[in-house]
């Protein structure tokens, strides 16, 4: 697992590759809560370059989206794949989270 | 073409990983679609992280024994642990319709293997906690 952010104000985009899984969960809850202590709120997670994530992975999304939820931001995905989009769909993220197509959609389309 | 793996884990979260790569070929000899693989791996990997997080209560070096196989269109996939006495299937499923604030963070895990496999089976056996999981699979065309 690789974590990257890049600042295009006012949003935070958080691009995560490789695996998510729970031996590297707490690694990535630690460094966006780290950037969420910086300031971050709105967050773009780009899942592009994610070859898998299981439910620790949600939990790392979950915990993002409400602490920003909780400071007037929030958290929205791009980039995801349609391996792991079955896993947030069969735990209901769709009907919780903005999904777009790619990094540029996402910043023109991002919900207030 | 091998029609049945077998890993013998130790009791770290690292392991899933190379389990994970184990099953990836397996799937590849055995030309299975790869959203059943994915669906095999996270399975997998759910269970047995919750036995590695949460089934021991010392700190000791555990054995996790896993084996996979083929049988006429169908994944049976067996772990073996020597854990306390869990019976994941018995947990409430998640209620997924709850607002952002007021989510589980929790409990996603088990609810991803009962979506994703078609059959879990539990048992404690001889001290240990014995889960056959089986999923119809798709071929590679």
């Amino acid at each position: 697992m690789d974590i990257q952010f890049t600042e295009k104000t006012p949003f935070t985009i958080v691009t995560i590759s490789g695996r998510l899984d729970a031996s590297c969960a707490d690694e990535a809850i630690q460094s966006i809560d780290a950037r969420i202590k910086q300031g971050s709120r709105k967050l773009i997670m780009n899942l592009s370059k994610l070859e898998y994530a299981s439910s620790a992975g949600l939990r790392v999304f979950l915990l993002a989206a409400k602490k920003t939820q909780g400071l007037n931001g929030s958290v929205e995905f791009c980039g995801i794949n349609d391996l792991i989009a079955e896993i947030f769909e069969i735990n209901g993220f769709k009907d919780l989270f903005p999904f777009h197509s790619n990094e540029e959609e996402a910043l023109k389309n991002f919900k207030q | 073409m091998s029609e049945c793996l077998q890993a013998s884990l130790v009791n770290r979260l690292d392991e899933i990983e190379k389990l994970a790569a184990r099953v990836d070929e397996f799937c590849r000899q055995n030309q299975i679609a790869a959203k059943d693989a994915y669906a095999i791996n996270v399975s997998l990997d759910e269970l047995v992280t919750n036995v590695i997080s949460y089934g021991y209560e010392d700190k000791a070096e555990h054995r996790i024994e896993i084996q996979l196989r083929m049988d006429n269109g169908w994944v049976e996939a067996r772990i073996d642990d020597d854990a306390r006495a869990f019976n994941p299937m018995e947990k409430p499923p998640p209620d997924l319709t709850k607002p952002l604030a007021e989510r589980p963070i929790g409990g996603l895990g088990i609810h991803i293997v009962r979506k994703m496999m078609d059959s879990v089976s539990y048992r404690r056996q001889d001290g240990k906690n014995v889960l056959v999981l089986r999923k119809k699979v798709v071929a590679n065309s």
